[in-house]
């Protein structure tokens, strides 16, 4: 499916090790004299070549794991707890020197809104050669040629790389994100809402783009997203996350056709369906927890349809289902066979 | 595109000078009386002879503008005060001083020119690279000591009026012995040019440093927002992510569009600086335009006074320009 | 973005005003920077408003009774000038003629600047564009050195009699209305600026329905809430009056009859003070210059601050 690219691994890889797996990652803000726990105990893993999408409501911690992997947490955050391991290197424990050697040549992000993204008084083709000089040690010369290349393949004629970003259309400054974000041959891209600021056509193309780029490159994909079609599009597996923790993981497939986690269920219900009777957009009611104070046990608890009472005082464990879904959901204890729980009509919380 | 916003900002500095010379003039006709009055302050008994001559030598018997109307009904005058003087401006002549008998105007500007270069032009560089470095410094690493340290100085020193700060810089320095009059010491001599350049090093010293530190606060306070408002953009985020190094974050990405404000600050506040530039130099007896604005002011002469508006108005107005231009050259967004 | 499109506006009748003043100085008095200032301004104010109860009637040369230029001492407690006058009772008197200048400027300020902004936003068209340009040329010019030039120019029309008005002296009252015709540019922009955002605002298309004319909408619609603009500018228009009008008596365009703090330090310039190290006769008008400035300033900020919406959001 996808082609295997011979790349130089760091020094330190251990080529058996998964390309990342995140353990128990927890990290926490500091607002004034509270803590925000805005990522707390997010595990999942990502094989060589597959595109992983994490989904979920703003402020649900998709984009705090993201920043957590490469270090890029404002001032005032730390990761407090859990591995980040990159070929069974831990970064999590990593100095701000020592992440280093790994950002852009491993993990490179493309930003959402690439408007200001991008440094508005240089050339785009400047800031693809940046990285190449500074981080490869590359002449002027060869990083520029490299650079046009980089803006072919993406797409964009070379020319244009003469260009400021705000002589750019949405559109093409996005894809010249991408190029520069391919510019150290990473073997993970992550995508923080790529696609969010674009109209549908524009979407398309990006997204296409991406699949190519990863048959082609084979790159491993991490894509932030709270639209689901885009991770139904282009992600082999998805990670539904919700007020810092994990709601459900698996095959995309398995977990669109058959969700569990009562949460998954009613996000994808909200989802308008064109094809069916006309009726109310169902919605669900309540808002996410106050991560400052944390609810006990299960955090979605106070909006579920179906929670019982040990939802409320006992965190749900992760539980892996025979068909290989994670779920974070007392409703599928340990030895589950993974079938759905059935939630009432919409509209109703659970009685407790 | 790029010339047309070249061409513009030409077009704009042109006609604002056109307008100052206008102006200049119509300041001129609101001079109180005629020079005749005060150049004949206190002498008793001037005779009416005497006062026509003064009359015909300024001009003042010409008709004021090119279109005369009077009982023998509408006619144009070409002989009138108005293209005379625009004329004359055109050409650089100013007039003659009412008070240095018989100089002209420009000499005497000319004559006080240099010293005002010297001490401004000196003043704004040590400004600009010290208030832009600590700015940057303390917009880099905000919270720090020394961020809040050189915040507070510097609210202080905005409130400072330059002058008082001269004042209060003389007297430490007379405490301290060195020189805080003029440019060189009177009367003295030289045995070559360096023991010359030192003399005036050292006479240089204190107005120097009231400049500098008048206008360091400034710089310093504008740079540190501007830096900490480009810090948060993303594109430094993206840097970051790179893995570049700080001190190449800072240099290529953060400074660059930290500096688009500083740099039209900088150039708004030359019409400030010109107003401390006049007072710092009375401080000193720095005998440069400042020095001379105020001898003007105590003796009302008029002409010089007016060249001074118009020389120091332009300077601004050009300064304005450069700033524009410089800014074009810096922010591609501007030029397109 | 203008600071001008950021303030909130909306037509509020006036027991409602009364209230949202009172929650809006609570608001303000939260904040230690600007009650600092404000501290600070009635402090100043306070000496102003009577000098003579505090310290006596003005000193003049005759009336002096001092050493010249002597150090401070028990019975002059900030020393004496050159001509043996009381420093303190100098600096007294020379706050009210500083603060007063400084109000009165900064009132004919923001009037013209007002009106032209409110005018100007609000007709539009060839008008807006006239009164542009006039207040682009005076936003250009240096306009201390318009000041500088103007001033001599009126006061010799003017004549150097020993008339007073309000009780400010002929010479002072030209630098007032000096200041007052040269500053008004950069108010009169952010003015305009708020007027051009209220100008779509419902409640004026209501009015046109209804037949008010464009003098009523002005007055009772757009005014009203460009208030807080107008307070907010004010101060800080009063603090560049206050300078403005210490540096032009600096340079020798005070009135040593009346003297400012401003005039206060040019006396002692001439004299020779600070060569003299005779630092009582020039810090403590100094001090209070940069006292007064420095109030304003915090003053001006925490109403920025408070007012402006947008700001209040990120910080």
């Amino acid at each position: 499916m996808t082609a295997a690219v011979d790349r130089a691994l760091p020094r330190q890889a251990d080529p058996a090790a998964p390309l990342l797996e995140v353990e128990n990652l927890r990290t926490h803000f500091r607002l004034g004299a509270e803590t925000v726990h805005a990522v707390d105990g997010v595990s999942f893993r990502l094989e060589r070549g597959e595109a992983l999408g994490i989904a979920g409501e703003s402020g649900c911690g998709k984009t705090t794991t993201a920043l957590s992997l490469v270090g890029l947490l404002p001032a005032n955050a730390r990761v407090v707890e859990g591995s980040i391991k990159l070929y069974g290197i831990d970064l999590a424990g990593k100095t701000e020197d020592g992440l280093r050697r790994y950002r852009w040549r491993e993990i490179a992000m493309v930003f959402q809104g690439a408007m200001n993204a991008l440094n508005p008084v240089r050339r785009i083709r400047d800031q693809i050669a940046e990285p190449i000089i500074q981080r490869l040690g590359a002449n002027e010369r060869d990083a520029l040629r490299k650079a046009g290349d980089l803006l072919e393949l993406v797409g964009i004629p070379r020319a244009r790389g003469r260009a400021y970003p705000h002589e750019l259309s949405g559109g093409m400054r996005q894809r010249a994100m991408i190029a520069m974000a391919l510019a150290c041959d990473p073997a993970i891209v992550i995508g923080d809402e790529p696609t969010t600021a674009l109209d549908v056509m524009i979407q398309a193309q990006i997204l296409e783009l991406l699949e190519r780029l990863r048959a082609q490159l084979g790159l491993s994909l991490i894509l932030i997203t709270h639209d689901l079609s885009v991770i139904a599009e282009t992600c082999d597996r998805v990670m539904i996350m919700y007020a810092g923790r994990i709601a459900e993981e698996g095959l995309v497939a398995d977990v669109f056709e058959h969700p569990r986690h009562p949460y998954t269920q009613r996000l994808l219900a909200a989802i308008p369906n064109l094809h069916v009777d006309r009726r109310a957009l169902e919605t669900i009611p309540g808002s996410p927890p106050d991560l400052r104070h944390p609810p006990a046990g299960c955090r979605f608890a106070p909006r579920c349809p179906v929670a019982i009472d040990v939802c409320t005082s006992v965190v749900p464990p992760e539980v892996t289902l025979p068909d290989g879904v994670r779920v974070a959901c007392h409703h599928y204890p340990e030895g589950s066979d993974g079938t759905p729980v059935r939630l009432p009509p919409s509209g109703q919380v659970a009685a407790r | 595109m790029r010339g047309s916003y070249v061409l513009r900002r030409l077009g704009v500095a042109g006609a604002t000078i056109v307008a100052i010379v206008l102006f200049n003039f119509v300041l001129f006709r609101l001079m109180p009386g005629s020079p005749e009055r005060i150049l004949l302050r206190g002498i008793p008994n001037v005779s009416a002879e005497r006062v026509e001559a003064i009359r015909d030598r300024w001009g003042l018997n010409d008709p004021v503008l090119p279109i005369v109307i009077d009982d023998a009904g509408v006619r144009f005058a070409a002989d009138n005060q108005f293209f005379k003087y625009v004329t004359a401006t055109a050409q650089g002549d100013f007039g003659l001083s009412f008070v240095a008998r018989g100089q002209e105007v420009r000499d005497v500007l000319g004559q006080h020119l240099w010293p005002t270069l010297l001490l401004f032009g000196l003043g704004e560089v040590v400004a600009i690279i010290l208030g832009l470095a600590l700015g940057a410094y303390s917009g880099w690493r905000r919270g720090g000591p020394i961020d809040h340290i050189g915040n507070g100085v510097s609210l202080f020193l905005y409130a400072t009026p330059y002058f008082l700060l001269g004042m209060m810089l003389l007297l430490v320095g007379a405490a301290i012995g060195l020189p805080t009059f003029g440019m060189l010491t009177a009367g003295a001599s030289y045995p070559n040019i360096f023991a010359r350049l030192g003399d005036l090093s050292a006479h240089l010293f204190l107005p120097l440093a009231t400049v500098s530190l008048g206008l360091v606060g400034q710089y310093a306070i504008v740079m540190r927002s501007s830096i900490v408002e480009t810090l948060s953009e993303d594109y430094v985020t993206t840097a970051r992510a790179m893995g570049l190094r700080d001190g190449r974050i800072l240099r290529a990405h953060a400074l660059p569009n930290a500096l688009l404000p500083t740099v039209s600050l900088i150039a708004i506040n030359l019409g400030y600086v010109i107003a401390g530039a006049v007072t710092v130099e009375v401080v000193y007896n720095w005998p440069g335009l400042g020095t001379l604005t105020v001898e003007a002011l105590g003796a009302r002469d008029y002409p010089v006074l007016q060249g001074v508006f118009l020389l120091l108005s332009i300077t601004v107005v050009l300064a304005n320009l450069g700033a524009d231009l410089v800014y074009g050259l810096l922010d591609p967004r501007v030029r397109t | 973005m203008t600071a001008a499109a950021a303030y909130p506006a909306g037509t509020i009748r006036r027991r409602s005003r009364l209230r949202a003043l009172a929650a809006f100085l609570r608001r303000y008095a939260r904040r230690r920077d600007g009650m600092l200032g404000a501290v600070i301004l009635v402090f100043f104010g306070a000496i102003a408003l009577a000098p003579d109860l505090l310290v006596g009637p003005l000193e003049t040369v005759v009336t002096a009774t001092g050493a010249r230029l002597a150090p401070p001492t028990a019975a002059f407690p900030l020393g004496t000038d050159h001509v043996g006058r009381d420093v303190l009772n100098l600096t007294v008197h020379g706050a009210r003629v500083s603060m007063i200048i400084g109000l009165l400027a900064t009132l004919i300020t923001v009037f013209i600047g007002a009106v032209v902004g409110v005018v100007s936003g609000f007709v539009g068209g060839r008008v807006d564009g006239v009164l542009m340009r006039i207040t682009d040329f005076f936003l250009v010019l240096p306009t201390f050195v318009l000041a500088l030039i103007l001033t001599p120019i009126i006061q010799d029309l003017v004549g150097s009699s020993s008339r007073e008005i309000l009780g400010i002296r002929m010479t002072l009252v030209v630098i007032i209305i000096v200041i007052g015709i040269t500053s008004w540019s950069s108010t009169a922009r952010i003015i305009r600026g708020q007027t051009l955002s209220l100008r779509e605002r419902a409640f004026v298309d209501r009015a046109r329905v209804i037949g008010a004319g464009p003098g009523h909408i002005m007055v009772t619609h757009i005014l009203p809430n460009v208030l807080n603009l107008i307070v907010a500018n004010a101060v800080l228009v009063f603090a560049g009056a206050v300078l403005t009008e210490t540096t032009l008596s600096f340079v020798g365009l005070g009135d040593p009859f009346q003297p400012s703090w401003g005039q206060l330090l040019d006396a002692a310039r001439k004299n020779g003070a600070p060569g003299l190290l005779a630092w009582w006769d020039f810090v403590p008008p100094g001090l209070c210059i940069v006292l007064v400035v420095f109030a304003f300033t915090l003053v001006g900020g925490a109403l920025d601050d408070l007012l402006n919406p947008r700001r209040r959001a990120r910080s």
